[in-house]
């Protein structure tokens, strides 16, 4: 107790920008036995003090100090400033540092496959109860700088279940596993063809496939069945009491829904839900919104968009469900003033392209940081670098938008995962 | 009959159009940074270009009278990108008869394919089209500019080699390597006999080169060599297609024809060094991702390998359960290696990074490797393994003009390709390219 009262004592100082103190810890002599024990202790609370000198910090928030430091004190970040004078605490230097960064559309880890299709209706499945905290998946995301993530379910089905978001701290090794930050954060429904890919509208009975939804229909049908029954309380045999509940609470707005929509249709079906039943979803995927640009500013949705992530079938021009792709859909939300944040795999250099596209680099940086965490509501803690916020941090070599710049080490509740350790 | 000859007159008048706008056209650059790959980068220099060739380079070169001048300050010239192996632009990659060494590319090339304009929009202007990694012996690949009407106009280098994939597609390992060997010693024997005297011949006893014999004279049985092709409605090459694959095979292990050499695991490249021993080839290897495990032993090589187009991915160990990554560029860079770049498909171009030959690039600088290092395997590096460095591959005088002028520094992230120059005619200009200012557009249309 009086070590940590100590410790206060310690920052405090050390935001006053007086070194005395500090000094005076650095200075104490080694021989005599009890303080050497004390110093000790005072050394392994420094052991979870470090500090983060950069020539450039990209806070997240749009804003970069140059140069910068990050004082880092369990797992926190402390302070943020241009300049903090602290000689005897291990400092480590980098070029850039940037905040860890926050994937609102993954799977990682998902044991078994992310698609429910015994049922189109399953709001009480949860991503979070499937994780399989070994998977290589939080080592592959760690490594790209990911520290927070969404973990959505599978899109096979209406509505799919409930997303989770999970903290990454390299995974692998027992004291390293994922960390679940929200088991029940949202329910996803999947506004789009997904649902009826596998589906026959003609074919054996006895499969599982011989169900609905065969087409866009059938999914906005299944969808608004499912919220009216529950709205009115009417008896449903797809409906469990459970998930009978997750729906009404998504209804009321307590629960965020998120909407899988490409196509600009399915967009607009979103729309056409919010206004029967007045829910807010947010969309997921959004890759034909600027077809809908004018709509898209009137209502304002959040958007995550994951276009810049998938492979497309025709020179870049075709995306998945055949939808018709741009390049800089990005910078136009940006310029209409939009809440956008990028998702899906190869994060950075989703990015990177982005900003080759058009995107301001300032935009782009917010665009996988600070604009996910708020979209995900999960911005008080992390997402930025800022003052009591989680200390998730990347340091580069260079720009982190440059595609030549690589990731120096990742840092997860103020511990060093070193880049490099399992590289070939 | 008719329609041939109008084709015959198009073509001659096409190919006379190109003639007098080259010969008309003296062509200076002027005013920007020139990567010339032979040497030092010159800060602000002028490159001469007549008759699709460059005629000089450097910073004090006096601009011709006649010449049209191209102001890029600001911008950056270098040597269009080569592509070392792809098999992309022709219909179909690979064949269901498995050797076929008598098949050109050259006849499978449309030049009106996609893939021909993504080259130029991401300034790569001459590629090394090879047939796919899924037949035994896939016939010849060819070098061509990736501009061009009509592939004959195009072609770099015809013979640049006989591609043949140690990757087994049906039946075993054992029983695929067996094949190719048998079709290499085969070949052998038909030079060895070619090369003795006449007189000797004759005392030859006809069993011994009974095989050989056969395969010299296929007109007289056809329907021996028919027992090699497989049953599932391919037709049997004919007479003449299979002494042509012959002469093709001859050259293979006399080593004038070169080989592009798959290996698609690390085994298959201790079997590809001694087939190229026993063979003497002159072999380019063609590296699927898993070979890296066998980097090692290809070191002090001086022919660079190709590497497969994903340059950095995850292994899980199934024992230990241990995950490592693996990243190409560093494995062979370590190992002293020196290697080119391939792309994945065209088409999948977005953010889909491997498509491009610049990122192959950066990843490559990200990894460790000097910028200037990876600047060389973008082009000279692949000119020299193709053989083709006399024609292209760096901005030297009497080389073709083949060049592509970024609006920035390579590498960088905001750097596009402005023109892409063939032959010194410019055969992309990003301010004309609609497909991508559609793509690029503030709002919808």
């Amino acid at each position: 107790m009086q070590r940590r009262k100590f410790f206060g004592l310690l920052i405090c100082s050390l935001t006053l920008g007086s070194i005395s103190t500090l000094t005076s810890i650095g200075n104490e002599p080694r021989s005599s036995e009890p303080r050497s024990n004390e110093r000790d202790t005072a050394h392994s609370e420094n052991s979870n003090v470090i500090l983060v000198r950069a020539k450039h910090v990209v806070l997240g928030t749009g804003e970069t100090i140059s140069p910068g430091a990050v004082l880092v004190e369990s797992g926190k970040i402390k302070i943020v400033a241009g300049q903090i004078d602290a000689p005897d605490i291990e400092t480590v230097e980098v070029d850039w540092v940037m905040p860890g960064l926050v994937n609102a559309a993954a799977s990682y880890g998902i044991a078994g496959g992310t698609s429910e299709i015994s049922t189109e209706v399953a709001p009480d499945f949860y991503t979070s109860f499937s994780l399989n905290p070994n998977s290589r998946d939080f080592k592959e995301a760690i490594d790209e700088g990911i520290t927070t993530a969404h973990l959505l379910p599978g899109t096979q089905s209406v509505i799919a279940g409930c997303s989770s978001i999970i903290k990454i701290s390299g995974g692998g090794h027992s004291q390293d596993k994922p960390t679940v930050l929200t088991e029940k954060h949202g329910l996803t429904i999947a506004l789009s063809s997904d649902p009826t890919s596998r589906n026959q509208a003609r074919g054996r009975p006895d499969t599982i496939f011989m169900r609905q939804p065969t087409n866009r229909m059938g999914v906005v049908w299944i969808l608004r069945s499912a919220m009216h029954k529950t709205q009115n309380d009417q008896p449903a045999s797809f409906l469990t009491p459970e998930s009978r509940s997750i729906i009404a609470s998504a209804m009321k707005g307590e629960l965020p829904i998120y909407s899988v929509s490409r196509k600009d249709v399915d967009i607009r079906s979103t729309f056409v839900l919010q206004d029967e039943f007045g829910v807010r979803p947010i969309i997921i995927g959004g890759d034909e919104a600027y077809r809908i640009m004018a709509d898209i500013i009137e209502r304002k949705p959040s958007i995550i968009y994951t276009d810049l992530t998938s492979r497309s079938s025709s020179a870049g021009l075709r995306g998945p469900e055949g939808t018709e792709r741009r390049w800089n859909v990005a910078s136009q939300f940006a310029a209409a003033g939009i809440d956008f944040c990028l998702a899906g795999s190869e994060l950075l250099d989703q990015a990177r392209f982005a900003t080759r596209f058009g995107l301001d680099r300032n935009q782009a940086m917010k665009s996988i940081t600070l604009s996910p965490a708020k979209i995900l509501k999960i911005d008080q803690q992390v997402g930025s670098i800022e003052t009591n916020k989680d200390a998730d941090l990347i340091a580069f070599n260079g720009d982190p938008l440059e595609f030549t710049s690589s990731i120096q080490w990742v840092m997860v509740n103020g511990k060093i995962h070193s880049a490099g350790s399992d590289k070939k | 009959m008719k329609t041939i000859k109008i084709a015959v007159c198009s073509l001659v008048s096409f190919w006379g159009a190109c003639n007098t706008g080259m010969g008309n056209d003296t062509l200076a650059i002027v005013g920007g940074k020139i990567i010339t790959l032979a040497g030092e980068p010159i800060e602000k220099g002028t490159i001469i270009v007549r008759d699709g060739k460059i005629e000089a380079v450097g910073a004090d070169i006096k601009v011709p009278l006649e010449a049209k001048v191209l102001d890029i300050t600001g911008q950056v010239v270098m040597p269009g990108f080569i592509d070392p192996h792809t098999s992309e632009g022709m219909g179909q990659a690979n064949e269901r008869n498995e050797n076929v060494p008598f098949l050109s590319v050259v006849d499978g090339i449309d030049p009106v394919m996609e893939f021909f304009e993504e080259c130029r929009r991401s300034g790569v202007t001459t590629a090394a089209i090879v047939p796919g990694n899924s037949t035994l012996i896939g016939g010849h690949g060819v070098v061509l500019k990736t501009s061009g009407q009509y592939v004959n106009d195009m072609i770099v280098k015809r013979d640049v080699g006989m591609k043949i994939s140690l990757r087994p597609t049906s039946g075993s390992r054992m029983a695929h390597i067996s094949k190719l060997r048998r079709e290499l010693e085969k070949a052998k024997i038909a030079v060895e006999k070619k090369n003795q005297p006449e007189a000797e011949k004759g005392d030859k006893p006809a069993e011994a080169t009974g095989e050989a014999n056969n395969e010299q004279k296929p007109t007289e049985q056809p329907g021996e060599t028919n027992a090699e092709a497989p049953a599932d409605g391919a037709p049997p090459p004919s007479a003449a297609e299979l002494s042509r694959g012959q002469d093709a095979m001859m050259a293979v292990v006399q080593g004038k024809l070169p080989v592009f050499l798959y290996c698609d695991t690390a085994m298959d490249v201790t079997t590809a060094q001694s087939l190229v021993k026993d063979y003497s080839l002159n072999a380019t290897f063609v590296l699927g991702r898993n070979t890296y495990k066998a980097a090692e032993l290809l070191k002090g090589t001086k022919q660079p390998v190709v590497l497969d187009p994903t340059l950095i991915f995850w292994e899980t160990d199934p024992r230990t359960k241990k995950d490592s990554k693996v990243i190409l560029t560093k494995v062979f860079q370590d190992a002293g290696v020196p290697f080119v770049f391939q792309t994945s498909e065209s088409s999948a171009r977005t953010t889909s990074a491997s498509s491009y030959f610049w990122y192959q690039a950066a990843v490559a600088v990200k990894n460790g490797m000097s910028e200037g290092e990876a600047l060389k395997t973008l082009s000279i590096v692949p000119a020299k393994m193709l053989g083709i460095d006399e024609f292209v591959g760096s901005i030297e005088a009497g080389k073709d003009a083949d060049l592509v002028i970024l609006t920035g520094e390579p590498l960088k992230l905001e750097t596009w390709v402005e023109k892409t120059i063939v032959r010194g005619e410019v055969v992309y200009d990003r301010s004309q390219d609609e497909k991508l200012a559609r793509l690029l557009a503030p709002s919808a249309d």
